[in-house]
């Protein structure tokens, strides 16, 4: 019995023996309480962020916790509207981009990412319609880049016209290249959305940008010209079925899946699980990533660390 | 002395009874004099400048935005030019009187131990504005959009799948994400199907 029980957890642990691990944490700090927000790590800041706000809701919708924690408020206001949904944000050290819908109190629908300056707070809107912003991101040539959709009439899905799902700005928001055209990306539903496949992602990298797209099991690595650079096609590991959240450090690109972290294997496409320290007993939540340290948090804490055999 | 002192109280040329005569400035003598009344429409004009200046600071202060489209030209809102498929004016209604009460149902989810709901919601998702719980242990999740389910509580499904896509649906059952439409049963986290209830997950067919 005893001989069972031991080869049932050799193998359970199996593949994390040959993973990697998360360093003790580097540094610490407590986490603020977001309650109702989403949040990243981004730009040097833990942004977090109100999803939906309603014209009758006064008060700010976006907030920016710098490194020593001091904690600044913004509201993304747009003239007119009933609803505002943010879907996500980006922050570089002295911008924070805003992927967003504005839909008035007729129904029109409005996509748009606003650049709201992190000093001034002054504030620009791209209008994108009929695109519709998902996911955005700042490159360190400061352009920005946005993932999104198109729909068609009934905001239908699959009666939208061909269009890109991935474009490029100017920092003062101009449009200068699209990329990845869909239907003929038209893995799942739509790549830039959630139908329960996954968390799409948009992540800025060193030499252009990083695209997790759950609804094709793909991972792609695109050049600062939006040439394709690499494609991951991969699989979910175990009884993980949905990718909750992506982080890509200069060591690697990680998973949040099935309540545990894993490093994707860009060469074979498999997830590997990261092992955590035992300081850190409970799940580590990836935030985002810090240079090349992977920020998460964990039992109310912030932490950095490191990943590596 | 500076230049602009009142030259009457600088002890210089007398002005004449009527006020400042900007033709007849150039008939005095003190040069002084001159500068200063030529001066003043630049002194207007800087001033003028300096209040649209504030102005415009303050209307940034305000976090009044500047619309542009992707070319860079200016737009007066964000819903003039090209703009995405309308949802239905009832939704905005629905969408804007009951996010609270969403919010605060979600809340309760992220206890589910179940369907992992409270995970999902940590992280921005397309699409959802908030969940509630059903029987315990079962997340029906209402959003907007291309799947809006816009159900008026959980489990009612009178007028889900009106916005739906139609597609990856099996014997004409919608199970999207967020909800199920005519001909389904209830919702929940990939979980409509053909429920009998909402939780009951004996005849809960996967997408």
């Amino acid at each position: 019995m005893q001989l069972v029980y031991w080869a049932s957890v050799t193998l359970l642990f199996a593949p994390a023996v040959a993973g990697q691990r998360l360093s003790e944490p580097i540094r610490s700090a407590d986490r603020p309480s977001l309650q109702g927000l989403s949040s990243k790590w981004s730009g040097g800041a833990l942004i977090a962020w109100r999803t939906a706000t309603s014209a009758s809701e006064r008060g700010q919708n976006l907030f920016l916790y710098d490194a020593d924690g001091a904690r600044r408020g913004y509201r993304l206001e747009i003239p007119d509207a009933a609803m505002v949904h943010i879907w996500d944000v980006a922050a570089s050290p002295s911008t924070l981009a805003v992927a967003a819908q504005a839909i008035d109190a007729s129904g029109t629908v409005a996509g748009l990412f606003a650049l709201i300056s992190r000093q001034s707070q002054s504030t620009t809107i791209t209008q994108t319609s009929p695109f519709e912003p998902q996911r955005i991101t700042i490159r360190a040539d400061s352009t920005i880049w946005v993932l999104g959709y198109q729909l068609g009439e009934g905001r239908r899905v699959k009666a939208a016209p061909r269009h890109s799902i991935l474009k490029q700005y100017t920092p003062e928001g101009r449009l200068i290249g699209e990329h990845l055209q869909w239907p003929g990306m038209a893995c799942g539903l739509h790549p830039a959305i959630d139908h329960g496949e996954g968390n799409p992602a948009l992540l800025a990298l060193p030499g252009g940008v990083g695209l997790m797209l759950p609804a094709c099991n793909e991972w792609l690595e695109l050049d600062s010209a939006g040439n394709l650079a690499r494609k991951v096609v991969w699989r979910y590991p175990g009884t993980a079925d949905t990718l909750i959240f992506t982080v890509a450090t200069g060591t690697g690109v990680f998973g949040y899946m099935d309540a545990h972290l894993f490093q994707l294997g860009l060469d074979t496409g498999r997830w590997d699980p990261v092992l955590q320290p035992d300081s850190v007993p409970a799940a580590a939540v990836p935030l985002g990533n810090d240079g090349n340290a992977l920020v998460y948090e964990s039992s109310g804490r912030i932490h950095w660390a490191t990943v590596g055999p | 002395m500076n230049p602009c002192t009142p030259l009457a109280a600088a002890g210089g040329v007398s002005k004449p009874d009527s006020a400042i005569d900007m033709r007849g400035a150039a008939e005095y003598d003190n040069p002084m004099l001159h500068f200063c009344l030529r001066a003043i429409p630049g002194v207007v004009a800087i001033a003028i400048a300096t209040l649209l200046t504030l102005g415009a600071n303050h209307a940034r202060n305000s976090q009044l935005p500047y619309v542009f489209d992707s070319s860079g030209r200016v737009l007066p809102s964000v819903f003039h030019g090209p703009h995405a498929p309308n949802v239905a004016i009832a939704e905005v209604r629905k969408m804007t009187a009951r996010r609270e009460d969403q919010l605060a149902n979600a809340n309760a989810c992220r206890r589910d131990p179940l369907l992992n709901v409270g995970a999902w919601l940590r992280v921005p998702v397309v699409e959802a504005l908030g969940c509630a719980c059903v029987q315990d242990h079962t997340c029906c999740c209402v959003g907007h959009g291309y799947t809006v389910t816009y159900q008026t509580e959980c489990g009612d499904c009178q007028g889900v799948g009106v916005y739906n896509d139609g597609g990856d649906y099996e014997n004409g059952i919608i199970a999207s994400s967020y909800g199920c439409a005519t001909g389904g049963t209830c919702c929940g986290w990939k979980t409509c199907t053909t429920q009998a209830v909402c939780g009951d997950l004996a005849s809960v067919a996967y997408r």
